[in-house]
């Protein structure tokens, strides 16, 4: 019988945003010789403000023209296909008990748009007013990571675990 | 400055990660790890040698008259869900919340199953602990600085004072709380709550009785006691 899988191409496999975000936790745990560890790992409680989907006064403002921004409810928007929750996270080995989580992120097995819920100091300080997102590819993905990551909050939290460290 | 001695005690700076607007300073003898934090709060779990073991939140929340619009909206939501995230690490179910609330007791933020949902009443909150609202149960919090609301029992009862000419003005208002679950509440010393005006000779408030702001502090300072279960 004739193969009717013919758009399948099993040597090409995609980096999903998780991927992504573990090279990340891998350059932090090597910069950081261990000490400071960012950390991606599954999710299963409420991942999104609920003012976000009741808010009268909420209002987008993003600033950033090369982005498509629009007021994101998951439940619209990837509905109950949402199969993929991960929470990224900063810890320290000097502290087990403390979590500094940085983003919630979302997206079902089209890989894109994923949500994120961002955390509200690192989306004030880089202009990214509306704390809860979407980005349509990988490269928006990669632009608004390094924005992330390249924050003086998250600098900040690095910093100050790394001195609890040094205690 | 690490730590401080008082009265034979030794207090230490409770950890810090990231640059918040509360500070905790806690006796030396007692464990402390820090567990969640914000610009605006920050969740311990606190264990003595008996093993008692609580969760301690301090905060200060955005003030109504800087804040944006739902400043204060998004860091509760926030707040409540590192509560229930660290209630579940920790595996406690005692939880004290305490300082700079920039809302009076009555106000949505704190009174609503949307906020704390802190109520006024030491024992329904002993007694039911929770409530179901639409088909979801919702802890219920007690919140005993609504004793100093009113002129009935209370003499010049406030921890802030703002005149405005704003439809709604309070001038007194009880912005400084401690809030508590229903397992903390038998730990609670009712009698030993207290709005500071004075410590010795120095007074914490001007001639009017509003906060001396240009001397001490805008807010007057809370105090108050927890017993520890041995």
């Amino acid at each position: 019988m004739e193969n009717l899988w013919s758009a399948i191409d099993t040597t090409k496999i995609l980096r999903t945003p998780r991927d992504i975000l573990k090279e990340q936790c891998n350059y932090l745990n090597e910069a950081t010789g261990g000490k400071v560890i960012a950390q991606v790992k599954p999710y299963e409680g409420k991942y999104q403000s609920e003012h976000v989907l009741v808010g009268p006064a909420w209002q987008i403002r993003y600033n950033n023209p090369k982005f498509e921004i629009k007021d994101f409810d998951v439940q619209s928007q990837l509905g109950d296909t949402t199969k993929f929750v991960y929470e990224f996270y900063l810890a320290s080995k000097a502290m087990s008990k403390y979590k500094y989580r940085i983003m919630f992120l979302y997206y079902d097995a089209s890989l894109y748009p994923i949500g994120i819920s961002l955390d509200s100091s690192i989306s004030n300080e880089i202009d990214q007013s509306n704390r809860e997102f979407r980005v349509n590819t990988e490269e928006e993905f990669m632009d608004i990571l390094k924005r992330i990551l390249g924050s003086n909050r998250v600098a900040s939290v690095i910093t100050n675990l790394l001195s609890l460290n040094e205690d | 400055m690490d730590t401080i001695s008082y009265s034979k005690n030794d207090y230490k700076v409770g950890p810090i990660a990231q640059d918040t607007r509360v500070k905790l300073l806690i006796n030396s003898r007692l464990h402390v790890e820090l567990v969640r934090d914000s610009k605006y709060y920050f969740i311990c779990s606190i264990e003595n040698y008996s093993d008692m073991k609580f969760i301690l939140v301090g905060i200060h929340l955005p003030s109504k008259l800087n804040a944006r619009d739902n400043d204060q909206t998004v860091v509760i939501s926030d707040l409540i869900h590192d509560i229930s995230e660290a209630k579940s690490e920790i595996k406690t179910d005692s939880v004290l919340i305490v300082g700079d609330f920039n809302a009076n007791p009555f106000e949505d933020m704190i009174l609503s199953v949307n906020g704390i949902h802190a109520i006024p009443y030491a024992d329904i909150v002993a007694l039911k602990r929770k409530r179901t609202v639409y088909g979801k149960q919702r802890e219920l919090y007690y919140n005993p600085m609504w004793n100093f609301l009113g002129d009935y029992q209370v003499n010049n009862g406030m921890t802030y004072y703002y005149d405005s000419n704003h439809a709604v003005n309070l001038y007194r208002n009880i912005f400084d709380q401690v809030i508590l679950s229903a397992s903390m509440v038998k730990c609670f010393e009712m009698k030993s709550l207290s709005i500071l005006k004075n410590i010795g000779e120095y007074f914490f408030v001007d001639s009017k009785g509003h906060p001396w702001s240009d001397k001490f502090s805008d807010h007057l300072p809370i105090v108050f006691s927890i017993k520890e279960e041995i």
